[in-house]
């Protein structure tokens, strides 16, 4: 399992917008389990609408994890969804 | 209308509500029918959401497009979500509402609430959403469409509340 910590900078917080971008990126990695875990409540990727039920705050940390056949590739295009959306 | 109609009746706060597909979601407002393609944001009209529709509403009035549960409401109000046997609905009011957190938006529900479809379930402030200078128009996505096999906008120009606007097959 690969995984990083993230603090949210957008002001805004993963609302409607980027948890779509977020899913739609998470679905490229079908072999691999991608979550985002905030204060101990983790979600899928995947799933937009259980992303957006996180309430992800601009000052929130998060933790991305990658698991499975492409966690590798998939951990790399975490971070660079994150850190040029979040 | 199905044959579990009965169900829903009797059942308790915590029974699922059922759906027989292909299932029929209303229009959450009254106003001017949008195909997903004309929706003025890539985000939406590109499917990032899922497979969605809008209303270009006449009133600032969003009401339940089937009966559900509501699953989440953004702290900004702006959207709302709602959970049917398998279905996962965002009702997302205005493009780039996010922004206006909150002001000029007011929610009837909580989170976890059944809801029958045309409950309303939000008001908000036309004139305000369009003074900031965004769309009002009111977008409903079914964020998880990928695991249907169609989902198709059935509408064409005006429409009241609970007309009947997007068709999703299993």
């Amino acid at each position: 399992m690969k995984q990083f910590e993230f603090t949210i900078t957008d002001p805004l917080g993963i609302h409607a917008r980027p948890a779509g971008q977020l899913a739609k990126t998470a679905k490229e990695y079908a072999d691999t389990v991608i979550t985002v875990t905030k204060e101990g409540n983790t979600a899928k990727a995947s799933q937009l609408m259980k992303i957006m039920s996180l309430c992800v705050k601009q000052g929130d940390v998060v933790v991305v994890s990658a698991e499975g056949a492409s966690e590798d590739a998939a951990i790399e295009a975490m971070k660079t969804f994150f850190e040029n959306n979040m | 209308m199905g044959i579990f109609d009965f169900m829903k009746e009797k059942g308790s706060a915590e029974t699922q509500e059922t759906v027989a597909y292909p299932a029929v979601l209303g229009a959450v407002s009254k106003g001017r029918f949008v195909s997903m393609d004309q929706i003025p944001d890539e985000v939406f009209s590109g499917g990032v959401l899922g497979t969605c529709c809008g209303i270009e509403p006449d009133e600032g009035k969003v009401y339940a497009p089937i009966s559900g549960k509501i699953s989440q409401i953004a702290d900004t109000l702006h959207a709302v979500g709602i959970e049917v046997a398998g279905m996962e609905l965002l009702i997302h009011v205005g493009i780039d509402t996010v922004e206006m957190n909150g002001k000029g938006f007011k929610t009837m529900v909580k989170q976890g609430q059944n809801v029958k479809k045309g409950d309303l379930l939000l008001t908000m402030d036309l004139d305000m959403i369009n003074k900031a200078g965004h769309s009002t128009t009111v977008v409903m996505a079914v964020t998880n469409s990928d695991e249907f096999s169609a989902v198709e906008g059935i509408a064409d120009g005006p429409v009241n509340v609970g007309d009947d606007v997007l068709r999703v097959s299993k």
